[in-house]
């Protein structure tokens, strides 16, 4: 890609500035832009065309909205694209149109290349050259790193590559105990402790339990005997205070014995006798009285007398009195009945003469049994038209119901003949009941594949055991718990090979130690001992014997001597020793101390030996348990045909195993059922394939798919069913019409039978009128009805007949009974009309009965006081009689002796309330003790042997019971607290959750440590990769640049290997020899991370399409000539590629103008 | 019959703690504290409040490996607190109470009915007309159909089917007890009460047969409301049957797709607002939330270079919101420009790139590749390992291991960052 054109339209300082970078080949751009004159803001603008605004400081001059850049890029193919840039969140590319331009059309020129990849492949600053300089030297010139941060412009990959370790070091350390995560697993660990420290146990819980139910049925024992004790304290406690009384109640009752027999009078005896004597007297007087007022009433009586006579026929007066009114109303109506009974009789005759104009009243009654018949005329007359009507009806019903059955003939006899179907029905509903089999044989199926798949891959991932998931069910593999225990005794002896190895190296350490010492002691002088010592006097005294053997036996001792000494005469030598034993003493005295730590170091040295012997043997028994431990770990795995892992893996990988084994059991289920359905669904297809063959329905059926054939067979049978049921409905029709026809031929005859019996039963009925068969119903009415009004007329005028005859009959009565009553009561009134009589009578009878009423109220009076008199008598003998008994209560007959009685009576009946009293006292403290049994707890009992025997019972109560229940009420409140302590409390639970929390950080500092860790490994196989491949390119094209950055001070790269083997970089001077890195000044690493930049782009060239090298300012530092060198450099590598430089140094600027004609340069100032 | 409630409930999982919460500065550590028991509280107190005639539990009440006893204990104090009201209940033990010691030695009051494993038992209530039949686990894993056994319903009776069972089976649960709705439905009763699945589910109405789920999630694989199942009947029918909330901490795996968001701004706004409707649909209850940031996004490189720096972005998001605790945050975004373009084919730095996405190293476990694995994994707790070994990851693992070491690396590779932030 080339940029051909910036132009800056409104951004920074600027406005509408164009900057063209189009050459024909791709040349240098050097943009020149003193201090404030917008270098930056240019950059900052080419960077924002490509990728985007960002917010920086450039709006001093533009705001932000009103930003525009715009340029023109050619791709590697010729391709051009012109566009311009907004500040925008969205939609910021625009084209020349200024219509919006999808981002997309950007990814053919840039590759697609974020800003940052594309500034660190494609852009240097000063900063990056330092930096990348820094680097080289950090990492001490290793090729690797130094090609992979020039060829991708990561400056610092070192910081990167020591970050990433470090952080994995804080993270884990396979010894370490304070990372991270090692300090979460030793917080896991303690947490898990605690958690087991506060679990509870069932078993502790139920020891508790079982000791409170325990205590509490002690307890329980204890009160039972302290109520004992108790009841008896207070039994004896009662007796006591009982005595007094018992005593008492005696002396009372031989006083009362004393008074003998007595009669013991109501205490009320005397004032009932004194009230009945007052009584009896006050009765007497009001009788006399009652006697005197009788006698007068008497007298008054006999002056009164009564006209009888009237009074008895009271009656007789009173309803003759009372007819006398209906007397005079009957004389008075006569007359007027008459003339209403002659009008009647001619209104007769006149409706007669309608019927009948021949004939009088007189030959009326001929007419009176023709009326009986009108009941039958009426109900024949009524049913004419029914009948009539029924024939009619008759005939329709015949003609309508043999027009129905040919049609239905016709249509029975076009209908063809079916075939039988009933098996292959019975096969269809077989095959519907055994359901959707195609299906569920289809899912069956499908899940049998997933659950096979499955248990194979879960299998696959466990390994370890090569077995196939048919054999999982039959693996008999070691319980978890078998595997728990091996993990624990290989933990076990782990621990001790541990402490052997350490008590080992702690040995050895100090074996090391001693014999340093050891060395030191040795070193400053040979340390004398005691067998030195003891050697030296030894050949003294054998030099002693020689000499005088020689000196006072004077024998020959010259061989003898040469042999003790063959350099010194005999006297010499011994001499010499007798030196070397007086020092050696000396030595030994002096040098004790020195002496001493020397045997005392000699002496530590065998223990420890010793020691480490004896470590020896132990390491080979742990060696052995853990061979032993290993062998009977993997035998108990050889039945499965299993290599196992640590017992710790294991156990993951049984859980595992047991996920796998569930898996295939579902697998084999699914299978079962499913050959199961298979079998069904074949037996189901067999039958109806045959069935169908039966009926003719047979067709070809292909695969193994019941539910097609099963909708064939079906449709076939429905269609035959419907067949059948069609000609059954016809024949049925038939056979009902048949029936129908014969119903209806019948009826037509009864109906015609019917109207001929009609017209002979009608002819009789109107025969007695004079009336013929033809008559109709209606006319034979009317003659009836007019017939009948004329009957009633002449009845009406009979009635009044009858009613003017009766009134002249009652009056003849009415005068005959007065006459009567006259002569029989008051003769004198016989001349008199009726009338008056009866008035005069009816006087009299007042009169009497007001002197019968006076007569009567006297006598009641009179029966009133005879009736007092009488009750008085009896009220009197009342008190008489209550007299008698009281003194037959008192068994005594004269009044006189009564009050003596009485006295004795009263003194008995005071000794009686004292005694009461004093048994109510005994029986408040007897407390519902029987009396009679208090008598008997006394009896024989001593009063002073009682407060002994209740001390002896508190004693007993206080020294012994209460204490027991005391300690027993202790201990049950001690196991009550316990359980109490076992609360249910969740603080293990709470710190199960602490203890999640942990597991659930150290799972994410695992994740971060595997992260790093792979991330680091990528790092370092991805800078040897790039090494392995591009070193000897590289390095020659960077040699090139190298020599020309450092105007030839150095003329060339290689490569050396430091003390790890590792290939390192090394400049060459011109005399040939090696530069190293650490010896470059810092200028010259910096050209040679640049040389190393330049020549990867340039390598890279030869395989993808060039893209524009941005270089911002790296010359600030360079001196002149080699700022020259620089951009001739940078010009070189323009030939093939497109480099703009950005820079505010004048002489740059200069120096690329001196280039211009022989370089393909170009000098842009802003 | 007269018109009765009762609750059912399963897989109490009584004191099992939550997994996967890394305790940080802001997590809400003292709100989610001893969260199974205050669930089952919950539990009693809404079958006290409701006044219901009685309580099922199907099954799994202790997790296998716990022993502490005093787990039991609470759980007999509680039940006696539905003894002090008359409220009976009715067990039956599943697959964990089979494996735990808490379960042999529980002295239950004398209102709970424990069903026993050796026999299906039915217990009748002649006051409400109903008949509770059950069959509780004998071992750790029951591949009998359990099911088959439990008697005919009585047609005069409510007749209730105790069963802890995998049904036809549930991805993510052992398939334990298997039986099909099928063989249920013969039986006749009028509702089927069963427990081990942890997700509620009403697996049908004709007659009911309802798994209430667990009454706490335990972790994020268990999202969402979590309680228990109120039943009503009236007149021997099931009149209503409802779904009542027990949990006091709710787990939330939030995703985000961030292909329409470029904008940090927007993300954070996005968070936010996940954040609050996951709180909303909590009432309020603390949560656990696992944010999985997914999609194409102009984002991606920003997310990956400096995970850490976001995570403490989207913590102090959720500190910022009350009782959320971030339990996990995957970046699991994708560039917008074609990844494979992202730099020139022969730099060292693509070469790097499709070395780190060649990983797995052919047949080479991870944990070969570097001897210090080994030596890590050694130590570790077996219990990390068996919760999805972090040094064999699969699948999804997998590629989170690619994308985090390539963003570690382009992090370490390109100083300052691509992005200003």
């Amino acid at each position: 890609m080339k940029i051909k054109r910036l132009e800056l339209r409104a951004f920074g300082p600027f406005s509408e500035r164009v900057l063209d970078f189009s050459s024909e080949r791709p040349g240098l751009h050097v943009v020149y832009g003193p201090n404030e004159a917008g270098k930056s803001s240019s950059l900052r603008a080419l960077q924002a065309l490509l990728f985007g605004f960002e917010k920086t400081g450039d709006n001093f001059l533009h705001p932000y909205e009103q930003f525009l850049v715009g340029g023109r890029l050619q791709a590697g193919d010729g391709r051009e694209l012109t566009f311009f840039r907004r500040k925008k969140n969205k939609n910021s590319l625009f084209d020349q149109q200024d219509q919006p331009l999808d981002p997309a059309a950007l990814t053919p020129f840039l590759l697609g290349l974020e800003k940052s990849t594309f500034a660190t492949l494609y852009g240097i600053d000063h900063e990056g050259l330092v930096k990348g300089g820094q680097s080289i030297l950090d990492q001490q010139g290793e090729v690797g790193q130094a090609l992979f941060a020039a060829g991708t412009g990561v400056a610092s990959l070192k910081a990167i590559v020591d970050d990433l370790e470090l952080e994995s070091d804080i993270l884990f350390r396979p010894r370490g105990s304070s990372q991270d995560i090692a300090l979460e697993l030793a917080r896991y660990k303690e947490l898990q402790t605690q958690i087991k420290q506060l679990t509870l146990s069932s078993r502790d819980w139920q020891e508790h339990q079982q000791a409170l139910d325990e205590a509490a049925k002690q307890l329980a024992e204890a009160h039972v005997q302290r109520d004992r004790l108790n009841r008896e304290k207070h039994r004896l406690e009662r007796l006591k205070r009982a005595f007094p009384y018992l005593g008492q109640r005696r002396t009372l009752l031989a006083k009362q014995a004393e008074l003998g027999e007595v009669v013991i009078l109501p205490c009320d005896f005397a004032e009932q006798r004194r009230e009945l004597e007052q009584k009896a007297r006050e009765i007497r007087n009001r009788r006399d009285a009652v006697v005197s007022r009788l006698h007068d009433l008497e007298e008054k009586n006999r002056g009164i007398s009564v006209n009888q006579g009237v009074l008895d026929h009271a009656e007789a007066i009173e309803e003759l009195h009372q007819g006398l009114g209906q007397y005079r109303k009957g004389k008075a109506d006569s007359p007027e009945r008459e003339g209403q009974r002659v009008a009647c009789r001619s209104e007769a005759a006149n409706l007669l003469r309608q019927i009948r104009p021949k004939g009088g009243l007189e030959e009326i009654e001929i007419l009176r049994p023709s009326l009986a018949k009108r009941k039958t005329i009426q109900v024949l007359g009524a049913r004419q038209e029914a009948i009539t009507q029924a024939v009619r009806q008759a005939r329709r019903q015949v003609l309508v119901t043999a027009k129905e059955l040919e049609n239905t003939g016709n249509v029975l006899r076009e209908l063809t003949t079916v075939a039988e179907v009933g098996r292959l029905a019975r096969a269809v509903a077989a095959g519907q009941q055994a359901g959707d089999l195609d299906r569920e044989i289809t899912v069956k199926e499908t899940s049998l594949a997933a659950a096979h798949g499955e248990s194979l891959m879960l299998l696959h991932r466990l390994g370890l055991w090569p077995g196939s998931p048919e054999q999982v069910a039959e693996l008999a593999l070691p319980l978890s718990e078998t595997v728990q225990r091996f993990a624990e005794e290989f933990q076990v002896i782990s621990e001790q090979q541990r402490q052997l190895q350490a008590e080992r190296g702690q040995l050895l350490g100090e074996l090391s130690l001693l014999g340093e010492q050891l060395q030191v002691l040795e070193f400053v002088a040979e340390v004398p001992t005691e067998e030195e010592l003891g050697l030296c006097r030894r050949r003294r005294d054998q030099g002693w014997q020689l000499l005088r053997r020689q000196w006072l036996l004077e024998e020959d001792v010259a061989t003898e001597s040469l042999v003790y000494d063959s350099e010194r005469p005999l006297p010499e030598a011994y001499e010499r020793l007798v030196g070397v034993a007086d020092q050696t003493a000396d030595r030994l005295y002096r040098e004790a101390d020195r002496v001493q730590k020397h045997a005392a170091l000699k002496a530590r040295g065998a223990g420890i030996e010793r020691r480490l012997n004896e470590l020896s043997g132990k390491e080979v028994r742990v060696e052995a348990d853990w061979a032993e431990s290993c062998r009977r770990w993997r035998e108990l795995w050889t039945p499965c045909g299993i290599d196992p892992l640590p017992p710790r893996e294991m156990y993951v990988w049984l859980s595992g195993f047991d996920k796998v084994r569930f898996h295939v059991l579902e697998a084999a289920k699914v299978a079962g059922e499913l050959s199961e359905q298979e079998v069904r669904r074949r037996g189901l297809r067999d039958i109806l394939l045959v069935e169908l063959a039966a009926c003719g329905g047979s067709q070809n059926f292909p695969g193994e798919e019941l539910s097609l054939l099963l909708h064939f067979a079906e449709a076939l049978v429905q269609r035959v069913q419907g067949e059948v049921a069609r000609r059954e409905r016809l024949e049925d029709k038939r056979r009902d019409l048949v029936k129908a026809m014969e119903i209806a031929g019948r009826d037509q005859d009864a109906a015609e039978e019917e109207l001929r019996q009609w017209q002979e039963r009608w002819e009789e009925a109107v025969a007695p009128l004079g009336l013929g068969g033809q008559t109709l119903p209606a006319e034979a009415l009317d003659f009836l009805d007019t017939l009948q009004r004329c009957f009633d007329k002449v009845q009406e005028a009979d009635d009044f007949r009858k009613r003017i005859e009766g009134i002249g009959r009652d009056a003849r009565e009415f005068e005959e009974k007065i006459l009567l009553l006259a002569q029989r009561i008051a003769p004198e009134l016989a001349g008199l009309e009726a009338a008056q009589v009866v008035s005069q009578l009816f006087g009299r009878l007042a009169r009497a009965s007001q002197e019968q009423a006076l007569l009567h109220q006297n006598a009641v009076e009179i029966e009133g006081l005879a009736m007092s008199c009488f009750e008085f008598g009896i009220e009197l003998a009342d008190c008489e009689e209550q007299l008698a008994v009281l003194h037959r209560l008192a068994r005594c007959t004269k009044a006189e002796r009564l009050n003596e009685v009485e006295r004795r009576s009263s003194e008995y009946l005071k000794l009686k309330d004292k005694l009461a009293e004093v048994e109510a006292n005994l029986v408040r403290i007897a407390e519902g003790v029987a009396l009679a049994d208090l008598e008997t707890q006394a009896y024989g009992l001593d009063p002073d042997e009682l407060p002994f025997r209740i001390e002896a019972i508190i004693t007993e109560l206080e020294g012994r019971v209460d204490p027991e229940i005391r300690h027993l009420s202790e201990t049950i409140g001690r196991e009550k607290n316990e359980l109490a302590r076992m609360d249910g409390s969740g603080k293990a639970a709470e710190l199960a959750e602490n203890a999640q929390q942990i597991l659930a950080r150290m799972r994410r500092l695992s994740e971060r440590y595997i992260r790093i860790k792979l991330a680091t490994r990528f790092l370092r196989e991805e800078i040897e990769r790039y090494r392995a491949e591009n070193q000897d390119p590289v390095l020659t094209i960077a040699s090139r640049y190298f020599r020309d950055l450092t105007l030839g001070s150095l003329v060339g790269l290689r490569t050396d290997s430091d003390e790890q083997g590792l290939p390192v970089l090394v400049g060459v001077r011109r005399n040939g020899d090696w530069l190293q890195v650490g010896g470059m000044s810092s200028g010259t690493r910096d050209q040679l991370y640049l040389s190393l930049r330049l020549a990867t782009i340039e390598w890279r060239l030869q395989s993808s399409e060039p893209m524009p090298f941005i270089v911002d300012d790296i010359l600030i530092n360079f001196d002149d000539q080699r700022t020259q060198a620089t951009i001739k450099a940078l010009a070189d590598l323009a030939e093939k590629t497109q480099v703009i430089l950005f820079t505010h140094h004048g002489q740059v600027f200069e120096s690329v103008q001196a280039l211009q004609g022989r370089y393909s340069v170009f000098a842009h100032q802003l | 019959m007269r018109m009765f409630t009762f609750l059912h409930a399963a897989d109490i999982h009584l004191d099992s703690p939550l997994k996967g919460l890394e305790a940080y500065p802001d997590a809400p550590v003292e709100q989610i504290r001893g969260a199974a028991r205050r669930a089952f509280d919950n539990l009693i107190d809404l079958a006290i409040a409701e006044e219901v005639a009685f309580v099922l539990l199907a099954g799994d009440l202790f997790d296998g490996d716990w022993k502490d006893y005093n787990t039991g204990l609470y759980f007999v104090n509680r039940l006696g607190r539905l003894r002090s009201v008359g409220i009976p209940v009715f067990l039956v033990s599943g697959n964990h109470d089979a494996a735990s010691q808490i379960t042999r030695a529980l002295h239950l009051p004398d209102n709970v009915t424990l069903f026993s494993h050796k026999k299906v038992e039915s217990r009748t209530l002649e006051h409400l007309g109903v008949a509770v039949h059950g069959q509780s686990f004998s071992s750790r894993s029951v591949s009998d159909d359990l099911a088959r056994n439990y008697p005919q319903g009585d047609p005069g009776l409510f007749n209730i089917g105790l069963l802890h069972t995998s049904l036809n089976g549930r991805p993510g649960h052992e398939p334990y007890a298997p039986c099909t709705l099928d063989g249920l439905r013969s039986k006749g009763y009028q509702y089927w009460a069963l427990g081990h699945i942890h997700q509620r589910e009403e697996i049908a109405r004709e007659p009911w047969v309802v798994f209430p789920g667990n009454i706490q999630g335990r972790h994020v694989r268990e999202t969402g409301a979590k309680g228990c199942t109120l039943v009503t009947v009236d007149g021997g029918l099931v009149a209503r049957v409802e779904a009542r909330e027990l949990d006091v901490l709710r787990w939330a795996d939030c995703r985000i797709d961030l292909g329409r968001c470029d904008r940090i701004e927007g993300l954070l706004e996005m968070v936010r607002g996940v954040f609050a409707d996951e709180r909303d649909r909590g009432a309020g209850r603390p949560l656990a939330v696992r944010l999985t940031l997914t999609g194409m996004t102009a984002l991606h490189g920003r997310l990956h270079e400096n995970s850490a720096r976001w995570q403490e972005e989207f913590r102090g998001i959720a500190a910022g919101q009350g009782d959320i605790w971030l339990e996990k945050i995957l970046f699991n975004t994708s560039d917008v420009s074609s990844p494979e373009l992202d730099v020139a084919d022969d730099s060292p730095l693509a070469f790097l790139q499709k070395a780190v996405e060649g990983l797995p190293f052919g047949a080479t476990p991870i944990l070969e590749v570097i001897p210090e694995f080994e030596q890590l994994r050694s130590k570790l707790p077996p219990e990390l390992l068996s919760e999805g070994d972090p040094f064999s990851p699969v699948g999804e693992a997998m590629a989170t291991l690619t994308e985090d070491i390539k963003a570690l690396l382009w992090a370490k590779l390109h100083p300052g960052g691509r992005h200003e932030d």
